[in-house]
């Protein structure tokens, strides 16, 4: 009977721990603009997730979009921020791609979830390249019926080019949707959005214990000399940069560490180094990050078939890059996040020099001899220490090195500094007190150094100290509205409109302009209601 | 067999309680400070607020929110002060980070402390402030720690005493009025509401001698004066 009882209740509370773990994403969509690009042109992606989940702030709020090869290799990625359900960005076809068909992957990496993974194939031609045989364009017409018939409302079907036009959507249910107009050519030729998997990828980050909520998460691996994993120690992540933007976090058991970057945009470079509990540095540490993006592609081969790019689409692409006639322009975002707590690491300085102020120094030590009477440099064994000085009265110093950060970036080596003088040190505060950072204690007072032209990592390398190239989130992208065309200019847009950012409730209305191009044209309204359904409609329209 | 299900309930229980405690390194990992020296060995008295480490949530400028925190307020050095359970220091946030924090008290309220920033508050400009309510007639209170030096040393060799002090004031954004302890003033400083107030205080038994009194009274005081706008007087 108690074994009965004791198990019963082990099996409840086993499937409760799983339960509060997992969750299961019920909806994802992918779409693009079109289903075809030349080489060079801009991919304009959406990504619908169910909200349901994305209101769990134990998610993150980054989507990850690559296009990977025929052949599974990777080409290139970007990290869209998700707002209301949708993720939506572009991503830049590279001009060296050849001719065929590729796959758009849109994906997410949180802990503890299952992840969403979606990919749709899109065809690209290399206006430069050489044409490969054309097969017949296939129609996926099939795929891509309607699921809740009258949401968009037209007053008539029949338009004439440049008519600007009103459309109205109707929708019961609040939802996040996509509403794109392209050419029925171009809506032919797209491929239904499949859901898959990324297994070798599935989140690699499971170890880590921050939240990641808006922000992009890293992570990585610090090991020693002999690739065994360093535990406990302090991984700093931090910027060159005019202001101190360090963060940390202590390595576990396998040297696994994790760090989250709240609004960040496009390229960053980070450094990484690693101390002990002390904040004595690990210069002996080898420290690498895993991809951001997942590097295999183990999905079904792509289509074999070839599809036809008509010299209207080449044409198009020209006039498009001829005239920057783009539907999107990325907005501008602020270098670092505006408000950051990383400012306030070393709180205020104790004591501050300018260089300026004073004749030229040859050395740092000559600028601490003269004008920083409570740093104390010897040499001990033939290795120079530096001592902050925290009691003139009492002669009394702190017995380690300082916790030393040169333009935003910890320095765990004296020497490259001791060589530096005022013709390259601009400013060095110096915090005498302890400072504490969260769990952190800097004991030996803290000695922030500045350099005129703010690139003292450039070019430097420092036992310990890594730099790595990640990325931030997609700049957002300007309104929904297509560019409207210079006077005189023929319009010839490669995509009529695209709107990945549209909410509707009730009646929603949309002021579209259409462009010179004549022909049949289809409306597409894609998008997640508040259950994580995904709702789709099209309207054909001819254009005279 | 009561005690191996209650063990067992309790195993689970726990096992729970460790899931909710997953973002516990989170919960600290950004706050910066100074560590808190503790100054006042040769004073009488505590200089602080909260004389017991009190739970309470801090809400940084960086959009952080750290939750259940043990907290104290120097109402001496004006600062906050909260408890490093990983290190054991008790450590002053540092100020300028901050956008405001509570502090749980034993009975269950919840008091909203403020770093109040205006050049109209005077002398109290930067300083936190209890929020009691925030409205077009705000209500703040200021909670103060000063030292009063003895004639002579004592036998304990204490130099003095720490004696705290409690002030109420109505803040419209531009101009800080001490509220006045009798009703009556209260009620002179809106002569077209007076009767209303009167009649208010009356019904609710406000009698100005508790923290919530002084609430109430203005809560209604703002409701008027929001009726008076909205009818263009």
């Amino acid at each position: 009977m108690i074994k009965k009882i004791l198990s019963a209740l082990v099996l409840f509370a086993g499937l409760f721990a799983t339960a509060a773990a997992t969750t299961n994403p019920t909806a994802v969509f992918l779409q693009t603009d079109r289903s075809s690009y030349i080489s060079g042109d801009d991919l304009l992606f959406g990504v619908l997730l169910d909200t349901n989940i994305l209101n769990d702030s134990i998610n993150g709020n980054d989507v990850l979009i690559d296009i990977t090869a025929a052949n599974g290799s990777w080409i290139v990625g970007t990290v869209a921020k998700r707002k209301q359900g949708v993720a939506s960005g572009l991503i830049n076809i590279p001009d060296s791609l050849p001719t065929g068909y590729y796959r758009l992957r849109a994906y997410t990496n949180y802990p503890n979830v299952d992840n969403y993974f979606c990919q749709r194939e899109f065809y690209v031609t290399n206006r430069f390249g050489k044409e490969p045989n054309i097969t017949l364009r296939t129609n996926n017409l099939e795929s891509e019926n309607p699921t809740s018939e009258g949401i968009i409302s037209l007053a008539k079907t029949e338009f004439r080019t440049k008519e600007k036009f009103e459309l109205t959507l109707k929708s019961d249910d609040s939802t996040s949707a996509i509403v794109h107009i392209v050419s029925k050519k171009q809506w032919d030729g797209q491929r239904k959005p499949i859901a898959g998997k990324c297994e070798p990828f599935s989140f690699n980050g499971g170890f880590c214990q921050l939240t990641p909520y808006d922000g992009v998460l890293i992570t990585g691996t610090v090991t020693d000399s002999a690739g065994a994993p360093i535990s406990n120690a302090v991984v700093f992540t931090s910027f060159q940069d005019s202001v101190i933007r360090l963060r940390y976090d202590i390595s576990d058991k396998n040297g696994r560490f994790c760090t989250l970057l709240h609004d960040y945009f496009g390229q960053q470079q980070i450094f990484v180094n690693a101390f002990n509990s002390k904040l004595e540095p690990y210069l002996n540490a080898k420290i690498e990050l895993d991809n951001q993006f997942c590097r295999t592609d183990s999905n079904n081969s792509l289509t074999e078939s070839y599809q036809e790019t008509d010299s209207m689409e080449l044409n198009k692409a020209i006039i498009s890059k001829a005239f920057d006639m783009h539907l999107y322009k990325p907005q501008e975002t602020a270098s670092r996040p505006e408000s950051n707590y990383e400012q306030y690491v070393i709180g205020t300085p104790a004591h501050s020099i300018k260089t300026d102020d004073y004749v030229a120094f040859t050395d740092f030590n000559e600028i601490a001899r003269e004008v920083l009477p409570f740093i104390r440099i010897r040499k001990n064994k033939g290795v120079a220490e530096m001592r902050i000085v925290t009691d003139f009265e009492l002669k009394r110093a702190v017995n380690a090195n300082p916790f030393i950060i040169v333009d935003g970036v910890p320095l765990p080596q004296l020497a490259p500094l001791l060589k530096c003088g005022s013709a390259i040190i601009k400013q060095v505060d110096t915090q005498t007190r302890p400072r504490y950072f969260g769990n952190i204690i800097f004991e030996n007072g803290i000695l922030i150094v500045w350099t005129h032209k703010q690139n003292f990592w450039d070019k430097l390398s420092v036992p310990g100290t890594f730099s790595f190239t990640i990325q931030g989130f997609q700049p957002p992208l300007e309104s929904g509205q297509p560019e409207q065309s210079k006077d005189k200019l023929p319009d010839f847009r490669q995509t009529t409109y695209w709107n990945p950012t549209v909410s509707t409730s009730n009646d929603t209305k949309i002021e579209i302009e259409l462009s010179d191009e004549t022909g049949e044209f289809v409306i597409e309204f894609t998008g997640i209601n508040q259950k994580g359904e995904i709702i789709k409609d099209f309207k054909l329209i001819n254009v005279k | 067999m009561k005690k191996l299900i209650i063990a067992i309930l309790t195993i689970a229980a726990v096992n729970c309680h460790a899931q909710g405690d997953k973002f516990k390194k989170t919960a600290v990992q950004n706050i910066t400070g100074n560590a808190f020296v503790h100054y006042y060995s040769r004073l009488n008295g505590t200089p602080f607020y909260n004389q017991n480490w009190l739970a309470g949530d801090v809400t940084m400028k960086s959009g952080d929110i750290y939750k259940g925190l043990p907290l104290r307020y120097d109402a001496f050095r004006d600062e906050l002060v909260y408890f490093n359970e990983v290190n054991n220091n008790a450590i002053i946030i540092d100020k300028y980070a901050i956008v405001g924090f509570t502090l749980t008290h034993n009975n269950g309220d919840i008091e909203l402390f403020e770093p109040m920033y205006d050049k109209g508050l005077r002398g109290m400009n930067g300083r936190y402030m209890s929020i009691l309510l925030k409205d077009s007639i705000s209500v703040i209170r200021k909670y103060e720690a000063m030292e009063e030096k003895y004639n002579t040393i004592n036998s304990s060799g204490k130099t003095g005493e720490i004696l705290h002090k409690t002030t109420t004031y109505t803040w419209n954004g531009k101009e800080l009025s001490t509220v006045p302890k009798r009703r009556g003033a209260i009620f002179n400083q809106y002569p077209t509401h007076k009767d209303e107030l009167r009649k208010f205080c009356f019904q609710h038994h406000i009698h100005m001698k508790e923290k919530k009194d002084i609430i109430l009274l203005y809560k209604e005081i703002n409701r008027l004066i929001k009726a008076d706008s909205q009818a263009g007087k």
